[in-house]
């Protein structure tokens, strides 16, 4: 009964002080959480040492179930094939670890991320977890809105907590909403965003990227309303599984008005296909190269600058069935077609790697954005050289990063597994010589490697 | 060491020193002498396609006359592409030349000097040394126009004789090895001579290191004199091409355990190259070729079985026998002509766009299946080629929906085109696996 009345005053006094900022403070500063993590530092040089750095990150506690949000530089690893690096590591974080307001460091999991929100999410691993914030996800932003910013300054700052007013100063529409507004967060730079009178309405960034590289003076707002799907059931992330997101499986480019002059097709407007991959739904969909599809799923597509690319791109990522009528335009005349839309290939970070130690290489299976890069046919299997050991036996023989390896010892390389296989074999023979038949460009060559085994100390 | 017999060393080896270095003297200006009137600074003007239009630019080489009537040697990215050539003979003399014959797998070209124009009978000429009797030691001289410095000599030794360098870009030398001298090389030696203390041209300098020190390398004289003789005789160079991707065997012998083995390894195998349609492997070790032995130990031994195979006759029947698999077999191929080194260009003007033929080269370059089309190799800005978001290294493949096949189709559709300054033409291009449509928009009335 005195818990309860003492709610009540607390909540009466919130009431009355409801527009002031220390009473803003108050009430959300407990929300905001700072994690500390390791990230793995994968060296594309080096096998054995596997070094990792301790970074810290802010993030909001929200809901009844431990669930933080946080920004996704937390996991730089991009899943998706056609935006993917070439290196950093496909570990995601470790040893996570939140400092509540009140000082207690509680472990946490990582959960998942999304890329095209650029927010992650982790959970408190606790049975009771404190709770959250209750975000309100009806909110409609529009420019000029005035906003509130509460953040958290770094430990010289012993974690202050710190709180500026905002006006959204553009509108980024575009793929995902993004409100920008002027402004610098510090340090910890994911933070609450709220109504002048307190009310939780999203996150606010200065990071943009993996690489934590920020538009300088301009902070990024998502807002709740549009992350809704997302806070209501966060991605998960698991190894192998294949990414969240569909796709097409085509390249595109806008059919701009003087093209469908040049076809005499002038009321045609709609996007132009261009490539068609090998094995991609719009492929098995019959899609054809120079198809203009004008609308998907009945929404009609809009296409005269590159940035239509985008939202269209992002309307398969994020088409809410599996199958998806197209309507296109071919030789003159309007068609349609079912396209059964699968899942988007995955990255190389997602794909399973095998150390070969005594020789000091790392070999991946092929994925998409490795047979982009490498100019390959869509459909190559194979194994690639993801890792040499700097000055180890491979190296000095001359294999190279990016080596596509299609024998060993004269025996044909197809999967991970095969090369494990053939590997085993040869492990024990310390001191002779392996045959690696490898593809660099548009050649293929030998590369004789001495079989060297590390004493053990 | 003994006070008395050290003194005693020195008495003997002072005079010795000086009066060799008395007769060093006389060597060199003798040899200076000889070859010193046959040196020509060379400044072409060249005509090169640079951002979608065609540009003239010019450089400064060296060459050495070779002949009474005015045939001189100098590198082929000296001359090539070059509008014009203007030499200026060591007696200061001014002569036009003109371009006689390129070799870019060896980086030579000849020159005539046009000597009636310049009211000369003939003109002093230097000879040819033995490149085979050349060696690590020896007394050399380059001569040239260091950095544009006319009839400038400089001396060293030669710091080897088999310098083996791997094809980078367009800078190759599949057929031969390298002198390497300590002589001071600079850009604008490329093309003189280098040469022995008999005043005999013993190589033609063509490279240097760049932030190296004394490190300037020279085509030997046997290949240039090889490669001079076949450019007089037929105007160019003809080599056959089988398509093989030669590897040493140096660390193969430690993988199959056998020390003894000889022989050359086929590293690769290009795609519809004769030795594919052959059925020659990766893999396959060549013991010999037309029924003579050949083997490659080690790398700088590959220049010479390259050679072996380009000195054939095209079109003919050439017997390989290999170990494959650890029998002895036997395959015959029937050798193919070797592709241009650089493509002819064009220049689509109205379009503000340069274009090169796809040569052999360019389709491993590009790892593209098949040789139709046309690469494109240079933008300008503002064009209609620009506004359509063209590129150099797009590859067209379509024209209004037609086949693009090579560069004289493009020159006919082309031609077509523009005749009605209208009409729009729709490209298809090719960047990497990628396709992408290029609308050339033709003016509106």
């Amino acid at each position: 009964m005195k818990r309860i009345l003492s709610l009540l005053i607390l909540m009466a006094g919130a009431l009355n002080a409801e527009n002031t900022w220390p009473a803003i403070v108050g009430h959300s500063r407990p929300f905001l959480v700072q994690i500390e993590y390791y990230e793995a530092l994968d060296s594309p040089e080096s096998l054995s040492q596997k070094r990792e750095v301790k970074r810290r990150l802010s993030g909001i506690l929200f809901g009844d179930e431990g669930l933080i949000i946080t920004h996704a530089s937390i996991f730089p690893a991009q899943l998706n094939f056609l935006n993917a690096s070439l290196s950093g590591s496909g570990e995601p974080p470790r040893d996570i670890k939140v400092r509540l307001a009140d000082g207690t460091m509680v472990p946490a999991a990582f959960v998942g991320k999304d890329d095209d929100y650029h927010v992650a999410f982790i959970r408190l691993e606790t049975d009771t977890p404190p709770s959250g914030v209750k975000f309100n996800t009806r909110y409609r932003a529009h420019i000029g809105d005035e906003l509130l910013l509460l953040h958290l300054l770094n430990s010289s700052y012993q974690n202050a907590a710190h709180i500026q007013a905002l006006r959204i100063n553009a509108v980024q529409k575009q793929l995902r909403p993004v409100y920008l507004a002027d402004g610098e967060t510090r340090a910890l730079s994911f933070g609450l965003v709220m109504n002048t009178r307190g009310q939780a309405l999203g996150v606010a960034y200065t990071r943009s990227n993996s690489m934590g590289t920020s538009a300088s003076g301009l902070i990024r707002l998502r807002m709740a309303a549009d992350l809704r799907a997302l806070l209501k059931k966060p991605p998960v992330y698991a190894r192998k599984k294949r990414d969240n997101k569909k796709w097409l499986g085509i390249t595109m480019q806008p059919f701009t008005r003087a093209m469908a002059r040049y076809y005499s097709a002038d009321t045609v407007k709609g996007i132009l296909i261009n490539t068609i991959m090998e094995g991609s739904p719009a492929q098995q969909a019959g899609l054809q190269i120079g198809d203009v599809i004008t609308r998907l799923g009945g929404i009609r597509i809009a296409a005269e600058k590159y940035e239509d690319m985008d939202d269209f791109r992002d309307r398969i990522r994020s088409f809410p069935s599996d199958s998806a009528r197209v309507r296109f335009w071919r030789d003159g005349k309007m068609r349609s077609a079912m396209v059964h839309l699968t899942a988007t290939p995955i990255s190389q970070f997602l794909a399973d790697s095998y150390e070969v130690k005594s020789i000091g290489f790392s070999a991946k299976e092929l994925t998409k954005d490795i047979l982009l890069a490498k100019n390959m046919d869509f459909d190559t299997q194979g194994v690639w050289i993801s890792q040499v050991e700097r000055a180890g036996s491979a190296d000095l023989a001359g294999l190279q990063i990016g080596d596509i390896l299609l024998k060993v010892n004269d025996k044909p390389v197809k999967t991970l597994d095969s090369l494990k296989k053939i590997l085993k074999g040869i492990e024990n023979g310390n001191g002779s010589y392996i045959s690696l038949f490898i593809r660099r460009g548009a050649e293929t060559e030998f590369v004789f490697v001495k079989n060297v085994f590390e004493e053990k100390e | 060491m003994n006070p008395s017999l050290r003194t005693l060393l020195y008495c003997l080896l002072l005079p010795l020193y000086m009066l060799s270095a008395q007769g060093m003297d006389a060597q060199i200006q003798k040899a200076k002498n000889k070859v010193f009137p046959a040196l020509v600074h060379i400044q072409p003007v060249k005509e090169i396609y640079s951002g979608g239009e065609k540009q003239k630019m010019q450089v400064t080489g060296s060459g050495v006359i070779i002949s009474a009537d005015g045939y001189l040697v100098t590198n082929n990215h000296v001359a090539e592409k070059a509008r014009y050539v203007r030499c200026t003979l060591s007696s200061r003399q001014e002569v036009t030349a003109r371009v006689i014959g390129l070799d870019p797998w060896t980086d030579l070209a000849v020159l005539k000097l046009d000597l009636e124009k310049a009211g000369l009978d003939e003109v002093p000429y230097a000879s040819f040394g033995n490149s085979r009797d050349v060696d690590v030691g020896q007394v050399v001289m380059a001569l040239g126009s260091p950095l544009g410095l006319s009839r400038s000599l400089s001396m060293g030794v030669i710091s080897s004789v088999d310098r083996y360098f791997e094809d980078m870009g367009d800078m190759i030398s599949p057929f031969n090895l390298w002198l390497q001298t300590d002589a001071a090389i600079n850009p604008g030696n490329s093309g003189g001579p280098l040469i022995n203390l008999k005043g005999e041209i013993i190589g033609i300098n063509a490279r240097a290191v760049v932030f190296g020190e004394n490190l300037g390398f020279a085509i030997p004289s046997n290949i240039v004199r090889f490669v001079v003789r076949q450019i007089l005789e037929k105007g160019a160079v003809e080599r056959s091409y089988i398509g093989v991707k030669w590897q040493e065997i140096g660390k193969y012998r430690k993988y199959v355990k056998r020390k003894e083995l000889e022989g050359v390894l086929v590293a690769s195998v290009d795609k519809n190259s004769p030795a594919e349609k052959a059925g020659i492997r990766a893999g396959d070790l060549v013991t010999a070729i037309m029924g003579r032995p050949v083997s490659a130990v080690y790398r700088e031994e590959l220049p010479r079985i390259r050679l072996l195979i380009a000195n054939q006759k095209t079109g003919l029947p050439l017997k390989l026998n290999m170990i494959r698999n650890g029998a002895p077999i036997s395959l015959t191929v029937i050798t193919g002509e070797q592709g241009k080194f650089q493509g002819t260009e064009f220049n689509a003007r109205e379009w503000g766009l340069s274009l090169e033929e796809l040569t052999p080269r360019l389709l491993k370059i590009f790892q593209l299946e098949s040789g139709a089309g046309v690469v494109v190799s240079g933008v300008k800005s503002g064009s209609p080629a620009d506004k359509a978001d063209m590129r150099r290294g797009d590859i067209i493949t379509l024209f209004d929906g037609k086949a693009v096949n090579d560069l004289e189709t493009f020159k006919q559709y082309y031609s077509e085109a523009v005749s009605d300054s209208t009409r729009s033409v729709m490209l298809m291009l090719r960047i990497k696996k990628r396709n992408r449509f290029a609308l050339i928009e033709g003016k509106k009335n």
